[in-house]
Formats: C-alpha cells, structure tokens, sequence
C-alpha cells in the first residue's frame, strides 16, 4: 500500500463499504497512520452532519399544481383543450404547447409580482383556471425559430422594434411546421417557454410572439422573441425580449 | 426496468398523456427533489425554481424516457442538472437586471410541517454546503443526505463509481472545513479538495 490511503480507500472505510480484499491492509493503515485516520474522523463527522438532515422536504408550495398549472393543464385530450388549440389544429400536441404558454406571467400581467415561480405557489388554483381560460385572442402560436448569427445589443433589440414598427403586414405564423409533442417538443417551443419563463411578466399568453430568433445577446447564447401586442395591422405594441438561451434569465428588453 | 421500478405504470402512463399519472409521480417524488435542490442550491426559491424546472422538463420528455435506468435515477439527474443550471445562471448574472426579479420582498408562508425541525444547525450545514465545490456537494448531497448507493449516484451523475467514492471523501473533508469539524489529526494537506478535476 502506498504512503497514504485513496480518496475512495478513505471513504470505503468511513462508510464500511470496503471490498474484502481491501480490509484488512486498509484498517493496518489506520491503525498505523495519524494522517489517514484524521482524514477518516473528519470525514465521518461530515457524514453524520449531513445524516441528520432529512431527506425529503415538503415543498412550500403544492408544486404538482404549479406545474400542471405551468402545462396549461395538460390536455391531452382534445375535449379538455383551450379552443384556440383546437382551432389551430393542435390539439393533440396541446400539452406541450400548453407549457410553452406559461400561465404565470399572465397572473403577473395585473398584479406584476417579481417572482413567477412564487406567484404559482401562491395561487395555483386561480392559475390553473387562468390557465383553462385562456381562450381568447388566439394570437399565441410558436412561429418557426430563426437561428442567426448576429449578436444583439441594446441598439440591435430597439432596430428590431422599430423595423417590426414600419412593417404594416399581418405577420402569418408559421404553427405547422412545429407541431410539438408532448415527448419531444420543438426548438421552438423551448425558445418560446424560455422567452415566456424569463420574461418575468413582459410576455403573457394573450401577446403574439411574432418571431423567435436564436442568436447571441452581447455574446450570451440567446433567444430574442418580437412580441406585438395590439392590433397587428394597426400601430401594434411591439416590443423585443432577450433571454439567455440557457437559464433563460432576463437579457434585456427594447 | 423490467417491472422492478415501482413507477413504472405511472411513468408510461404520464408519457401517454394522463396527467393523473403524472400528477401521481410529482407526488411520490416533490419532497426528494426539493430536499435535493434545497441542499444544492441552499435557497429556498431557487430549490422551487429548480424544482419546478425539473418536473417541467420531465413532462416535456417523459416519452423519451426508455426506462434504462429507474425513473427516480432519471428524476434525479434532472433535478441536479437544474441545480447546475440555477448555479451557472448565479455565476454570470447579466449586467442589466431589470427590476422585475428577487427586488421584492418575497412572502415567505409559515413554515411546511417538514420544515419545522429547521433549526439553526441545519442553517449552519446549508451554508457550509455552499461552501463545497459544486460537483462534490452533488455527491455529498446524494450520499449522505439520500443515502443512495455509489452506483446510482454514478448512474445520476454519469461518472464512474470510483469517482463517486473519491468524490464523496473530498466533499466531506470540504465540508468539516467550512464547519470547523476536523479531527486533530487530520494533517493531510487537502488543497486538492476544492479541484474537482484531479480525479481518477
């Protein structure tokens, strides 16, 4: 055995886990080794530390319903889904565009709380009957993702709103060529709950995400979703949000 | 699987679209999960976030889960992943932060029954958790807090089971060091714990 014991050698002995052919050699070690048994005792302290913390917490907030509530409330089945999914043809892939339309930032359209997450927990029954509510507009459907290389700054965002601004056309959505599914849905409904989920209230289901694009933000990997709002062939609100592609954190807005 | 996994039912139920079912596993499994990213992440509403991410992210792929490994290792990967994510995201906050996030008071509700034996020394852990590379407090965590078994935490982990062990041992030491829990003896110089990458 070489001067002093492995990693692992250490943690077989602490948690009795060693193979039998270790044993024996191993405890003469300890035996023999001020060293070795120092680190044992330390690591066995840890251990006992962290055996005393339990194992399950029950989460402050009932997070079936959040999420089920974040789903849209999964409709598998055409007869439970929001019409416009129904209308639109989707009604078997309604679940997983059901959690691209996050139903929370629409609780924060009124009350604008700063946290989506806790304003699930605090209301997930009312957010679960928004949700189902959401019937509306029918502006909301997953353009197709555009991946460009452009790296976007502040300036670039506010072009895009302004370009959007000009443009007098209805844009056409393109839904069908992302039919999501509940297994394995598209680039574009990532980016789409992605934009939904960091937006932090900015986009609720009732806007039209016009155009999804995947690029950089100030050279972080990033989605950027044209949202209009409002009548669309006359003066529409647009806006421009970056999150970060990854984490989905709020980039910046224009 | 082969019928062993006690989720089985549910699981292929869920990828077939009845969110009873799914609902069902969410149930069976919130606690674990939160308790996981509680330890990871050490605050509460980024254990929700990450949390909630995970379940999410198992709705989203539930039918491509082909059962190679029990449900719950597979739940497990994704909540630590989540975590990794949450972290990542901590570690390079943008330089504009509008103040639509973690501005405002939060309402924190009365503690949950589990929480009520939240006393100061589980504070004191947590943060000493912190402290702990992230890649040994994933291991630590799932060791000695989830007592699960070399092989399913490197089944989780997707590292080998030795790395697992060795792992574990430099995760404990970092952690009775941000404790102040070392033995007297123990001597040994363990810079090494805090580079996860001098590894077998």
């Amino acid at each position: 055995m070489s001067s002093h014991l492995s990693d692992d050698l250490l943690t077989g002995a602490v948690d009795g886990t060693l193979a039998p052919v270790d044993r024996d050699p191993v405890e003469a070690h300890l035996r023999s080794c001020a060293r070795c048994r120092g680190e044992a005792e330390t690591a066995a302290r840890a251990r006992s530390v962290l055996e005393a913390l339990p194992a399950e917490l029950t989460p402050p907030v009932n997070i079936a319903a959040a999420v089920v509530t974040a789903a849209g409330g999964t409709a598998p089945h055409p007869a439970a889904a929001p019409r416009w999914y129904r209308t639109a043809g989707l009604a078997a892939a309604a679940a997983a565009i059901a959690l691209a339309v996050f139903t929370v930032p629409h609780l924060t359209q009124d009350e604008g709380p700063s946290d989506t997450r806790a304003a699930i927990g605090t209301a997930p029954q009312e957010a679960g009957v928004s949700a189902v509510g959401q019937e509306g507009q029918g502006a909301f459907a997953v353009p197709t993702l555009e991946t460009v290389t452009t790296d976007f700054d502040h300036g670039s965002l506010v072009a895009l709103v302004q370009e959007r601004q000009r443009a007098t056309v209805t844009p056409s959505l393109d839904v069908g060529s992302s039919i999501p599914t509940m297994a394995a849905a598209s680039p574009a409904d990532e980016a789409l709950a992605c934009l939904l989920a960091g937006s932090a209230g900015q986009i609720v289901p009732d806007d039209g995400v016009e155009r999804l694009l995947a690029a950089t933000f100030e050279g972080t990997p990033a989605y950027i979703g044209l949202v209009v709002t409002g009548p669309a062939d006359d003066a529409p609100d647009v806006r421009v949000i970056a999150v970060a592609s990854d984490g989905c954190r709020l980039l910046d807005a224009a | 699987m082969g019928g062993a996994d006690p989720d089985d039912l549910l699981v292929r139920r869920a990828a077939d679209g009845d969110q009873a079912a799914f609902t069902e596993l969410v149930h069976r499994h919130e606690r674990r999960v939160f308790a996981v990213t509680m330890r990871m992440l050490g605050r509460e509403e980024d254990a929700l976030d990450a949390t909630q991410d995970a379940f999410l992210t198992v709705f989203r792929k539930i039918g491509q889960f082909r059962g190679e490994s029990a449900f719950s290792t597979w739940l497990h990967r994704i909540a630590v992943n989540a975590c990794y994510d949450i972290l990542r995201k901590k570690a390079r906050q943008p330089a504009l932060h509008l103040a639509t996030e973690d501005d405002r008071p939060r309402e924190e509700g009365p503690p949950v029954a589990d929480h009520a034996g939240a006393v100061a020394g589980e504070l004191d852990v947590a943060r000493a958790l912190r402290e702990v590379p992230e890649d040994f407090r994933a291991v630590l965590v799932l060791a000695d807090v989830h007592d699960l078994a070399y092989e399913e935490i490197a089944a989780i982990l997707q590292i080998p089971t030795g790395t697992v062990k060795s792992r574990l041992h430099r995760g404990r030491l970092a952690l009775a060091r941000a404790m102040g829990l070392e033995a007297a003896e123990s001597g040994r110089e363990h810079g090494a714990a805090a580079t996860p990458s001098e590894e077998p």
